[in-house]
C-alpha cells in the first residue's frame, strides 16, 4: 500500500483515481456505492437525514476498537480472529470486577482496562499457544474456542461470588443479570467526552472518536516498529521470515495477545456507548459483524490496514443503520435483517473463497 | 499407498488407546456421574434415549460420506436441514397428512438440498483446506436467504393458502408451525412396546437403510475414488479422478440427506420453529458423531450409534444434574452447550495437532532420505 | 450407446418419483370431516334431523354421538371416505345401521356433511358444503425476528 502511494504522486489525477478504484475492488465499490445511494435516497423516500448521519457515526464509534482488533492476527498469518469472544470476556470481566469493586463513574472505565488486560494477557497467551499447535487450521479452531469459552462463561456468571445489587438477579441475590445498565458507571465516558451537538438527532462522539484514533496511532505506529514489519513479515512471507531469524511462534503469540486485548478494550468502548454491558451469549453476536465489517473495509484473509478498519466499520454500520429506515419508507417492510446477514456473510465468504490466498 | 498414518496398529500401546478415545471416555465418566445424580427413573432415560436415538440418527449419518472424501466436519449440512424444513412447509400448506405427507416432503426436499449442494460444494472447491470455516460461514450466508424466503416471499410470491401458517399481517410465515398432521407418524406406524419401552422400528428401518446405503457406497466406485480423494487429493488427479467433482458429490449427497435427517427430526418434535429449528442441528448432530470416537477424518456407522446415545443421555440428564449439584438448573443447560463446543474444539485441535505432527513427520523422512542419497552419491 | 442407457434409466428414475409424490399428493391429502345431525331445507322441502346419530369410522371406533343440531368431526387421507352410522330417527325406535361413502374434492381442506340431507339421497352438491378451518390465534405477536441484531444477542447464535 505505501509504496504504491509513493509511486502514483507523479501520475496524473486521473490514474490515481483508477490505481484507487482498483485497489477497492468490485465487492467495496459495490458497498460503497450502495451507501451512497441510501444516504441519497433517505431524505426523499422522507427519512431524517442528519439522525441518520449521527446514528451511522455513533455506531461507528462503538465497533471500531473491535474491528481494529482483527488487525494484528492478520498480519502475523493467523487468519481472521473468529475468537474475538475470548477478548470479549476479558473486558466484560473487567467491566463486572470493576463495578463489584464500588468504582463508579469514569474511573470504572479505567478500572475495567486496567483489571481487563491481565486476563486479556493471560487468554491471549494461551490462545497464543494453542494456535501454534494447528498452524493452517486457526480460523475454525478460533471460531469454537470462543464458543467454548463463552458458554463456560455462561456458567461462571451464574456461579461466581458477585455481590453487587446492581448486577446481580434482585430475588436469589446471586448470579449476574443478562443486561446491566451502565448508568452511574461508565454510561458515555468517551462519547460524553467534548461531545459536538450539532442538533439533538446529530451528536458526534468525539471522546470516542479520538480514543479511536489514538489505538489506531498506536497500532499503526506499533506496525512500523522493527517488532511490527517482523510481524507483518511472518504473515505476508513466513520463509523469508524464518530466514532472516524472526522467531515466528513468539511473533504470532504476541500478535494474538495484541488482538485479544484490544478485543477487551473493543468491547469496553462499545458498552460506554452502548450503555449496557450484555452478558452471556451476547459475545456470540459481536465476532461475524466484527469479521465483516474488515473484509468489506478491503482486508483479505492475510492483508489489512488501518484504513482497512475505518472504511469497513463506516460502510458495515453505515448500512446497518440505513438499511431498516430506507426500506421501511419504500416498501413498508423491514427485510435488513436477512439482508444484513446475506450481505455481511457473503462477504466473509467471498475472502474465503479467493484463490490468491494461501 | 500408505493407508490411515494416524492409525497405526502395531505399536499401539495402552496409552494409545486411551488417548484416541479421550473424548468418548470422558463422556462414558460424565454419564456415569450424571445418570444417578439427575434422579430421573431408568425407563425414563431409556425412552427418552431411544425416542432421540431415532430423532437425531439420520441426521448424524449425514456426515459420513464429506469425512469420507476428506472435506471434513460437514457444517454445511444445516443447508439440508433448511431444505427439509421449506419442503415440509410446502406440505403443511397442501395439506398432505401422515407418511405420504413425509416422503412428500423428502422428495421435494431433494431439488432444494440438490441446489444447496452444489453452491456449498463449489465454494468449498474454492476454499480447499478451509472447508469447515466455508461450511460453517455458509449456514449464515444461506441462513439469510432463508429467512428472505420464509419472511417476506412466502404469503407473497409464493404462495401459503392457509392463514394458520401466515403472520397475520398477511405474509411472512409465524414462529412456530404446527405439524400435528404427521406428528410421530413414522415413529408410531410400526411401534412396539418392550418393557415400557417405545420403540419406533419404522423409523429405525429408515436409519437402517441409510446405514446399508453408507457400506454399499463405499464399495461403489464413486466411494472409492472419495476415499482416494479424501487422503490425497493429487495423487487422486493423477490417477485420472475428477476431484473437484467427487468433492461436489459427497456434499450433495450430505446434504440430501440432511434433509431427509431434518424431516424425520421434524415429524418427530411435531412442531417446526420456523426460524431457528435448524440454527442448533448442526452443531449438535457433530458434538454427538465426535463423542462417538470419530474424528475429522474417519468415522464410521459405529460412532453415530455410540455418539448419539452417549451425547443424548448427557443431553437429557445434564440440567438435572445440574440442579442437583448447584441448585441452578441454568447451569446444567450452560453446561451441555459448553460440553458440546467443548467436545468440537477437542476434536479440531487433536486434528490439526496430528496432522502437523505427521506432516513434520514425513518431511523428517523426506530429509534423512534426501540426505542419504547425496551420501550415496 | 451406454450414454443412451444411462440417460433413459435417468428419466425412468426420474419418471417415477414424480409419480410417486403424484401418488403421495393423492393419497396423503387430508381432509376434515364434520358431520351435522340438523334440519335441511332444500327446494321447498324439510328434512327433519334424527333423533340420535352415531358414527363409526372404519376401524369400527365411534366418533361422534349427535343428537338433534350437533356436529361432529374426523379426518381422512385421501378423496373418499366411508363411515358407519346407526341412525335413531325417533324416540325410542330401533336404530338403522347405515353405510356412508363420500367423495370429496381435492381442493377442499374440509367438508360438512348435513346427514338427513344425505339419507333423503340429495345430490352431492347439495348435502356437502365447504368447511373453513379457523387460523388459530397468533401466540406471540413478536413473531418476526428482532429489528436489530446488535440489540438482540440472540440474533447470530450459530
Amino acid at each position: 500500500m505505501e509504496k504504491l502511494g509513493k509511486a502514483s504522486t507523479g501520475l496524473e489525477l486521473k490514474d490515481k483515481i483508477r490505481d484507487m478504484f482498483k485497489s477497492l475492488g468490485l465487492p467495496r465499490l459495490i458497498m460503497i456505492g450502495f451507501l451512497i445511494f441510501l444516504f441519497v435516497v433517505s431524505p426523499i423516500v422522507g427519512a431524517d437525514l442528519s439522525r441518520q448521519i449521527g446514528n451511522t457515526l455513533n455506531r461507528f464509534s462503538w465497533n471500531a476498537v473491535i474491528v481494529l482488533a482483527m488487525i494484528p492476527m492478520i498480519h502475523s498469518g493467523c487468519g481472521l480472529n473468529f475468537g474475538l469472544p475470548l477478548g470479549i470476556i476479558s473486558g466484560l470481566l473487567g467491566a463486572t470486577l470493576s463495578i463489584e469493586m464500588g468504582f463508579t463513574g469514569g474511573l470504572s472505565f479505567i478500572m475495567a482496562m486496567l483489571i481487563s488486560t491481565p486476563f486479556a494477557l493471560l487468554f491471549g497467551f494461551g490462545y497464543g499457544v494453542l494456535l501454534n499447535k494447528i498452524k493452517g487450521g486457526e480460523m475454525m479452531i478460533a471460531t469454537y474456542v470462543g464458543f467454548s469459552s463463552v458458554s463456560f462463561m455462561c456458567m461462571m456468571w451464574l456461579l461466581l461470588p458477585y455481590h453487587n445489587p446492581k448486577m446481580v438477579w434482585g430475588l436469589a441475590g446471586k448470579g449476574l443479570r443478562v443486561t446491566i445498565s451502565l448508568e452511574g458507571f461508565y454510561d458515555k465516558f468517551l462519547a460524553g467526552m467534548g461531545e459536538i451537538r450539532i442538533n439533538d438527532d446529530l451528536i458526534i462522539p468525539t471522546g470516542a472518536l479520538v480514543f479511536f484514533a489514538l489505538l489506531s496511532f498506536l497500532m499503526w505506529a506499533f506496525l512500523h516498529t522493527k517488532t511490527g514489519t517482523a510481524m507483518t513479515a511472518v504473515g505476508s512471507n513466513p520463509v523469508f521470515a524464518r530466514a532472516s531469524g524472526i522467531n515466528i511462534d513468539r511473533m504470532r503469540i504476541l500478535s494474538v495477545i495484541m488482538s485479544t486485548w484490544l478485543a477487551a478494550i473493543g468491547i469496553l468502548v462499545y458498552e460506554q456507548g452502548f450503555g449496557f454491558i450484555q452478558l452471556y451469549t451476547a459475545p456470540f453476536a459481536m465476532t461475524l459483524p466484527a469479521v465483516s465489517a474488515i473484509l468489506i473495509g478491503g482486508a483479505s484473509v492475510n492483508k489489512a490496514s488501518i484504513g482497512n478498519v475505518i472504511l469497513g466499520t463506516f460502510l458495515f454500520q453505515g448500512i446497518v443503520t440505513m438499511t431498516p429506515t430506507v426500506m421501511n419508507s419504500v416498501i413498508h417492510t423491514d427485510i435488513s435483517e436477512p439482508i444484513r446477514q446475506v450481505v455481511s456473510n457473503g462477504m466473509i465468504l467471498y475472502a474465503l473463497t479467493r484463490k490468491t490466498e494461501g | 499407498m500408505n493407508k490411515k498414518p494416524l492409525f497405526n496398529f502395531e505399536k499401539k500401546s495402552l496409552t494409545d488407546i486411551l488417548k484416541d478415545n479421550s473424548v468418548t471416555l470422558m463422556f462414558v465418566l460424565i454419564c456415569i456421574i450424571c445418570v444417578p445424580l439427575s434422579g430421573l427413573s431408568p425407563s425414563y432415560l431409556i425412552n427418552e434415549v431411544v425416542t432421540r436415538v431415532g430423532r437425531n440418527t439420520f441426521l448424524i449419518l449425514s456426515l459420513i460420506i464429506p469425512i469420507m472424501a476428506g472435506m471434513g466436519l460437514n457444517f454445511g449440512m444445516t443447508l439440508g436441514a433448511m431444505a427439509g424444513e421449506l419442503a415440509i412447509i410446502f406440505v403443511v400448506d397442501w395439506q398432505i397428512w401422515g407418511i405420504p405427507g413425509v416422503i412428500l416432503a423428502m422428495i421435494i426436499s431433494i431439488p432444494f438440498s440438490v441446489i444447496l449442494g452444489l453452491f456449498c460444494g463449489a465454494m468449498m472447491n474454492k476454499a480447499k483446506g478451509r472447508e469447515m470455516i466455508t461450511g460453517y460461514i455458509m449456514n449464515f450466508f444461506i441462513g439469510g436467504v432463508y429467512l428472505l424466503l420464509v419472511l417476506y416471499v412466502m404469503g407473497t410470491f409464493i404462495p401459503i393458502k392457509h392463514a394458520a401458517l401466515r403472520i397475520p399481517r398477511g405474509y411472512g410465515l409465524r414462529n412456530t408451525i404446527n405439524l400435528i398432521s404427521m406428528r410421530q407418524c413414522l415413529d408410531d406406524a410400526l411401534q412396539i412396546t418392550i418393557g415400557g419401552v417405545k420403540i419406533p422400528i419404522l423409523t429405525f428401518m429408515v436409519i437402517g437403510l441409510l446405514c446399508l446405503f453408507v457400506i454399499w457406497f463405499r464399495k461403489t466406485k464413486l466411494g472409492q475414488d472419495m476415499r482416494a480423494v479424501g487422503q490425497d487429493m493429487n495423487v487422486a488427479r493423477d490417477a485420472g479422478i475428477k476431484v473437484e467433482r467427487t468433492r461436489i458429490i459427497a456434499i450433495v449427497i450430505s446434504t440430501v440427506f440432511a434433509g431427509f435427517g431434518m424431516i424425520i427430526y421434524l415429524q418427530n418434535m411435531g412442531t417446526l420453529s420456523t426460524y431457528n429449528a435448524h440454527a442448533q442441528i448442526g452443531m449438535f448432530s457433530i458434538a454427538a458423531l465426535l463423542v462417538g470416537g470419530a474424528s475429522v477424518e474417519k468415522a464410521s456407522i459405529r460412532n453415530v450409534f455410540l455418539g448419539v446415545v452417549l451425547f443424548h443421555t448427557m443431553f437429557i440428564v445434564a440440567p438435572k444434574a445440574g440442579a442437583a449439584i448447584t441448585g441452578d438448573s441454568m447451569i446444567g443447560e450452560h453446561f451441555r452447550v459448553f460440553v458440546s463446543y467443548g467436545v468440537i474444539t477437542i476434536a479440531l485441535v487433536m486434528y490439526e495437532t496430528n496432522k502437523r505432527n505427521e506432516k513434520n513427520r514425513r518431511n523428517k523422512k523426506l530429509h534423512s532420505a534426501k540426505k542419504e542419497g547425496t551420501d550415496n552419491g | 450407446m451406454d450414454k443412451k442407457r444411462t440417460f433413459f434409466v435417468r428419466l425412468a428414475v426420474f419418471a417415477a418419483v414424480i409419480a410417486l409424490s403424484v401418488l403421495m399428493m393423492v393419497i396423503g391429502r387430508g381432509h376434515t370431516i364434520i358431520i351435522e345431525n340438523s334440519t335441511f331445507e332444500y327446494e321447498g322441502k324439510t328434512y327433519e334431523a334424527a333423533y340420535k346419530i352415531v358414527a363409526y369410522d372404519k376401524n369400527g371406533e365411534r366418533f361422534a354421538k349427535l343428537s338433534k343440531r350437533e356436529r361432529g368431526k374426523t379426518t381422512c387421507m385421501g378423496q373418499s371416505y366411508a363411515f358407519t352410522v346407526d341412525i335413531t330417527a325417533e324416540k325410542d325406535k330401533e336404530s338403522k345401521r347405515e353405510i356412508i361413502s363420500i367423495d370429496i374434492p381435492y381442493n377442499l381442506d374440509g367438508v360438512i356433511i348435513n346427514l338427513p340431507a344425505y339419507m333423503a339421497g340429495l345430490p352431492q352438491e347439495v348435502y356437502m358444503t365447504e368447511y373453513v378451518i379457523a387460523a388459530e390465534p397468533e401466540e406471540d405477536s413478536s413473531s418476526v425476528p428482532a429489528e436489530d441484531q446488535a440489540f438482540d444477542p440472540n440474533a447470530i447464535i450459530m
